[in-house]
């Protein structure tokens, strides 16, 4: 045995982060995310392990399941390598291994839980606001503020994250939860959302009117009449209708259909 | 026809490659694959309005859980029939809805494949250390998902063009109408989902203030999402901690 420390080098750290893009790359129904975590931390673990018996013990630790947000992959690959790299230099055997599995497992749920609502929920959702309207215009600049604002935020997070992982991101993660920071922040994406999401109302949802009645001489235009009421109006309720529905539990789908129906009805009637 | 056919599969086997391979960063959405679409089948502007469009229809899609459309199929197909047969947006929201739908089947077959097939191989490869087996198994899932996602849209828009032009036809022209009358009211569909997501009462006064700047001061979406950024600062940096205030 030597006395030589195992240490990760930059070329190894940087394999294990290139393969964090690919955690989607083999998902299975019973490992998730599993396999391509394997995958991933490989690089190190070879580094770490040049005996073939380490290496295979090494490698059964992370063939389990693992599912998280993508963005987030590379925080928890950070700390892995992190973890593994103590194991590896600790010659007397004073960890326990199996703290580098449950480390991964404890991380996955919260991180899936904010990073869907900021990924899928937050991000996604301003860029849909910004960029959708503008490219159902036939504008580009929508497509291109629509990438930009998904591959910034998330590729910031992957690179940063990482390098915090590896450099000790538990202990800054139970921090921040225990001051209630991470909470704040839940809290200041929601506002965030709901000033986007209610300002994505009028650009996006139309409501056409074209009932024209004759009466005593004079027009009644309904679309006049609710334009002096409130601009917008309809869509709102719209809106806000479909909303009750779907948290009374009905179906986007079935949502999707009746709204057809109604479009067409409406029409044929000439109130549309 | 066939040629541009191959075309729009490949769009639809680059999203699953998007999602597999390159980190899903949110971009195998409708709004770039559409945009994608029309730029190969050589209508840039028509495939950026049909992905805009869907985006906004689709917007409350996500991949949590159980997915209730398949969009990278349903916009592929659909903005690809679309721009071959001269279709409008309308239309081509009314061939995306039913084949984001059926697509989801789709992914159950993958989803057995890779049960079945991958996840097993794995094991032998982790009990025998060997680790260039496991660099293949990683991509393994992904190109499979790319080349059965390659041919089912492949063979829908090369069979489809024919059977939708007949279906189009046949529709009257009042019918057509209100479908496009529809789909502009359509997109209070995603609204709804998505604020199935955010919304939380303690927080209304934020989405009327979000209603109100467009509706009567004219702001554009961009000018929104920078006002709603001024928001969540406020409130960040004047809402206490709870911790300090135990």
């Amino acid at each position: 045995m030597t006395e030589n420390k195992a240490v990760l080098t930059k070329k190894e750290l940087n394999s294990v982060f290139l393969r964090s893009y690919q955690a989607l790359g083999c998902y299975t129904y019973d490992k998730q995310q599993g396999i391509a975590y394997l995958r991933a931390m490989t690089p190190a673990l070879e580094k770490l392990y040049p005996e073939h018996d380490d290496l295979v013990e090494a490698m059964k630790r992370h063939n389990t399941m693992f599912n998280t947000t993508c963005a987030f992959v590379p925080f928890c690959l950070g700390i892995s390598c992190a973890m593994e790299e103590e194991y590896a230099n600790d010659k007397n055997h004073e960890m326990n291994p199996e703290s580098i599995g449950a480390v991964k497992i404890a991380l996955m749920g919260p991180l899936a839980g904010i990073g869907d609502s900021f990924f899928w929920g937050t991000f996604r959702m301003i860029a849909c606001g910004v960029g959708a309207p503008m490219a159902a215009e036939g504008n580009i600049v929508g497509v291109i503020l629509y990438l930009l604002l998904n591959l910034i935020p998330s590729t910031l997070t992957r690179w940063y994250g990482f390098k915090l992982g590896y450099a000790g991101g538990r202990q800054f993660l139970s921090k921040i939860q225990a001051d209630g920071t991470l909470a704040k922040m839940t809290d200041a994406a929601k506002v965030l959302a709901m000033v986007v999401i209610g300002g994505m109302i009028p650009q996006i949802v139309k409501f056409p009117i074209a009932l024209t009645l004759e009466m005593g001489g004079g027009q009644f235009v309904l679309a006049d009449v609710l334009e002096g009421i409130m601009p917008n109006l309809l869509p709102l309720l719209l809106s806000i209708f479909v909303y009750r529905f779907i948290m009374k539990g009905v179906k986007p789908n079935t949502i999707i259909f009746s709204l057809l129906g109604l479009g067409i009805v409406l029409t044929l009637l000439g109130v549309m | 026809m066939i040629l541009k056919a191959v075309f729009v599969g490949l769009i639809a086997a680059y999203g699953r490659i998007e999602q597999g391979w390159l980190g899903q960063q949110m971009i195998a959405r409708p709004i770039w694959l559409c945009t994608l679409v029309g730029l190969l089948l050589g209508d840039l502007k028509q495939g950026i309005i049909i992905g805009g469009s869907l985006e906004l229809i689709w917007a409350g899609v996500v991949q949590v859980g159980a997915v209730p459309t398949e969009v990278v199929t349903g916009s592929t197909v659909a903005c690809g029939l679309a721009i071959l047969n001269n279709l409008s947006v309308a239309e081509a929201v009314t061939i995306a809805i039913p084949v984001g739908l059926l697509a989801t089947l789709i992914g159950q077959i993958n989803n057995t494949i890779s049960v079945t097939v991958w996840s097993p191989m794995a094991n032998v490869a982790t009990e025998k250390g060997d680790v260039k087996k496991i660099w293949w198994l990683g991509l393994a899932g992904c190109a499979t998902q790319a080349v059965l996602y390659f041919t089912a849209v492949f063979l829908a828009v090369a069979a489809g063009s024919e059977v939708v032009n007949m279906v189009i036809s046949a529709i009257p022209q009042v019918i057509r109408d209100g479908l496009a009358n529809a789909s502009k009211i359509l997109p209070a569909v995603g609204i709804g989902i998505l604020m199935q997501f955010a919304f939380d009462i303690k927080y209304v006064g934020f989405f009327i203030l979000g209603f109100l700047l467009p509706t009567y001061l004219g702001f554009n979406s961009v000018a929104v999402a920078l006002a709603g950024f001024a928001c969540a600062l406020i409130y960040f940096f004047l809402k206490p901690n709870e911790e300090e205030e135990d």
